[in-house]
């Protein structure tokens, strides 16, 4: 009897102790939130933030609840405090900011340029925000980007991260590298991160979700367009879509590039496909001297050139592609140069040199520039389409 | 006295447990920060020294089988000096427990429950272990050795699931490699978790058999595991990035990169650091509550056990954040460990030495 007592004190003890009583999350209380967007005000020079929040009613399927919105932007201002964006959240919404899950953060260029570090520490150092959501950067309204709704997929933020994330898988455009914490770590980098650019089809945008009975499916929704390219914090300018999948590919970030080839009338289009870079660094004399080998396979999508043929010329398909790849590759290599953007990681592959004869090169910011690229490619078609040689290309009339 | 039996792989995993306790979710930020790409070195070397230290208490023990460090304090040093050092140690043992109840108290006030009062928190751990403290010696050892394959074999499969975000690019610019400098910056890994080991001597009396393999192969053990997590957050986490995380193997956790629906691992991670540092509380409460009992010839450990949370939980809040907890443990941790681990076995070592130098004396007279 007397144990049961003590037992039943000690059970209504550590019932007080309960930690619901103090940190309760309850779902119906909580503003779930998909997407972050940040501006500066033109005029005033105000910090602005739209939380892009879920309404799980108007996401669910239930066809009487579909006319509901899938999400509600609110926007807020700061001058002082970039915190004060999630503290005073409460003053437009009525529920707790929910942030563990944010799938998206969409800055203009004109943020970035002044607040990129703030915005990346804002980032971290809140521990239920993780720095897994992609970064994205746009020159468009931001409350045009964040009141655009991308058909099919009703959850905006979750849509550009789907848009990406295909993006990576099917074309390679973007690489692995361009998440919150990537950026991060890119502060610390030689090599710049390049960040999804966005911008709306149409600006005159229809916020209503009235258009999502509109057939015209991209009209005035949101498109991918290249990169913003940030050498540690710094905004450098824009990259197009091409180049980003090149430069990701060499080096090691994405493993799919669409090559072609065209001799004027006809031409040769291929998938190359999972790429084995053999990526060496050494120094001849006083120069560094970068040599990159890849090894990959082709996946023949269109050959054009001839008339009717019975099987491709793989062999000359191969050392077309070859020829074209390198000679990319060469412009490429031009092209970091003159933009100053070290997209092949040299400097930090310099950098990570342990031996001695690498140190005057450590401590020159440009001995990646000095560096000479050397980049050779080995291809070999492995797969076809479902015939085994074209139809030819078109008769002139 | 309690006449609790342990095996050596009870032993070993009271070791291990008691080693790994805290510190493999909080030394990983603080190394990195302070030794960049070498940092899983780092606890290879204190390890190292972990042992030479260990090998210096199992010979003060081995010379007086069945004796704790604070019976032998009293045996050596007499019932006048000896019950002061033997109070030191009790202080230090006090002092560990609040030390990890507060590291606990940090993690979760500052990333799971906001609002949650610290000292809430505190004494949700200290009710528990000090329950398991009641029960005795051989229930903390069982309660471990159940406990302690199951955390390891989690953790590191989630670890490795992880791997998928290595990076060698993540070890950033080479540095030079200076050993002696980077041990003397990172000193403090010595003192923790290296020298608070110290605390499990006061189960070596009841430990059956193979004491010195058991006892040695756990901070061994301990010690390659801390490095293996230390290589693991540099490669995925970066030293850039992780020598600014408070707790990087949580972040590292919270961002695996699994797949798209099998999100939020850190939550398994979290349980295998509560598990683990309720262990090592348990074994700290556990060497102050027997301390007390062999100062003052005391029998009921629930009344020691029991008031002894009221002294540890007051304790715990002396330090005002987590960067003052740092900062003392930088500045102070090797120095204070050190008396404790070196100095006063050191001092007991040299008595044993004289007075058996003295007995054959006295025994010719």
């Amino acid at each position: 009897m007397k144990r049961k007592r003590a037992m039943s004190v000690v059970v209504v003890v550590i019932c007080c102790l309960l930690t619901g009583c103090w940190d309760k999350k309850e779902i119906n209380d909580l503003a779930i939130v998909d997407a972050i967007g940040v501006d500066i005000d033109p005029d005033s020079g105000e910090r602005l933030v739209y939380f892009q929040i879920v309404n799980p009613p108007g996401v669910g399927g239930k066809s009487g609840e579909s006319s509901k919105a899938s999400v509600y932007t609110y926007k807020m201002s700061s001058i002082d405090s970039v915190s004060g964006f999630t503290v005073f959240a409460n003053k437009q919404i009525p529920r707790m900011i929910f942030s563990n899950d944010v799938q998206l953060y969409i800055m203009t260029l004109r943020y970035s340029q002044k607040y990129y570090r703030e915005i990346l520490d804002f980032i971290e150092s809140n521990p239920t925000r993780r720095s897994t959501g992609y970064f994205v950067a746009t020159d468009a309204p931001i409350d045009t980007i964040m009141n655009t709704i991308v058909p099919v997929e009703r959850v905006p933020g979750r849509a550009m991260r789907s848009m990406i994330e295909l993006q990576q898988k099917v074309s390679g455009v973007y690489g692995k590298h361009i998440r919150a914490r990537d950026a991060i770590n890119g502060l610390s980098r030689n090599r710049p991160i390049v960040i999804p650019f966005v911008s709306v089809m149409n600006d005159k945008v229809n916020p209503q979700f009235a258009k999502l009975e509109a057939i015209n499916a991209p009209y005035k929704s949101v498109v991918f367009d290249g990169g913003a390219v940030y050498v540690k914090d710094r905004l450098t300018g824009k990259i197009d879509y091409e180049t980003n999948n090149l430069s990701n590919l060499l080096s090691g970030d994405a493993d799919r590039y669409l090559l072609n080839y065209s001799d004027g009338e006809g031409g040769i289009e291929v998938m190359l496909e999972d790429p084995i870079i053999d990526r060496k660094l050494a120094i001849a004399g006083d120069t560094p001297i970068l040599s990159l080998n890849i090894n990959a396979s082709l996946r023949i999508y269109l050959d054009n050139r001839t008339k009717d043929s019975d099987y491709f010329d793989v062999h000359e398909i191969e050392r077309l592609m070859t020829k074209e790849f390198e000679k990319r590759c060469l412009k490429l290599v031009q092209l970091t140069r003159k933009k100053s953007w070290d997209l092949l990681g040299i400097q930090d592959q310099i950098d990570r040199k342990r031996s001695k004869v690498w140190s005057g090169y450590k401590t020159d910011s440009n001995a990646w520039k000095k560096t000479d690229v050397h980049i050779s490619a080995d291809f070999k078609v492995k797969w076809l389409g479902r015939t085994k040689s074209s139809y030819g290309r078109s008769e002139s009339k | 006295m309690e006449t609790a039996r342990l095996s050596s792989w009870q032993m070993f995993l009271l070791t291990l447990a008691f080693t790994l306790g805290t510190s493999f979710f909080i030394i990983p930020g603080g190394i990195i920060g302070n030794a960049k790409e070498y940092a899983w070195l780092i606890p290879l070397g204190a390890g190292l020294y972990g042992i030479v230290v260990a090998a210096l208490w199992l010979y003060l023990t081995s010379r007086y089988p069945g004796l704790g460090i604070i019976q032998l304090c009293l045996k050596l040093l007499g019932p006048k000096i000896g019950f002061l050092f033997g109070c030191l140690y009790l202080v230090f043992f006090i002092q560990l427990a609040a030390w990890v109840v507060r590291n606990l108290g940090d993690f979760i006030k500052v990333n799971l429950l906001v609002h949650t009062p610290i000292s809430a928190v505190h004494l949700m751990f200290l009710l528990v272990s000090a329950y398991t403290v009641i029960l005795g010696a051989e229930t903390i050892a069982m309660l471990t050795e159940f406990l302690t394959p199951v955390l390891v074999i989690v953790f590191w499969i989630v670890f490795f699931l992880m791997l998928k975000g290595w990076d060698w690019a993540n070890f950033g610019p080479a540095q030079e490699f200076h050993p002696w400098q980077l041990m003397a910056t990172s000193k403090q890994i010595f003192g923790f978790p290296f020298s608070e080991t110290v605390c499990l001597t006061m189960f070596f009396p009841f430990v059956q058999q193979r004491l010195k393999t058991s006892f040695i192969a756990g901070i061994g053990v301990a010690a390659i595991l801390i490095s293996l997590i230390v290589f693991f957050v540099l490669g995925i986490v970066g030293v850039y990035r992780s020598s600014h995380l408070t707790y990087p193997i949580f972040t590292l956790a919270q961002e695996l990169p699994f797949s798209f629906f099998i999100e939020h691992l850190e939550v398994i991670i979290c349980l295998v650091w509560f598990c683990a540092i309720s262990i090592k509380l348990s074994i700290s409460m556990y060497s102050a509550a027997a301390g007390i009992i062999q100062l003052f010839h005391l029998k009921n450990r629930t009344f020691i056990a029991l008031p002894l949370i009221w002294i540890i939980l007051p304790i715990s809040l002396l330090f005002e954040s987590v960067i003052s907890n740092i900062e003392w443990d930088r500045k102070y941790s090797f120095a204070f460990d050190s008396f404790y681990a070196i100095v006063i076995p050191a001092l007991l070592v040299i008595v044993s030495w004289i007075r058996k130098k003295q007995l054959p004396d006295i025994n010719q007279a």
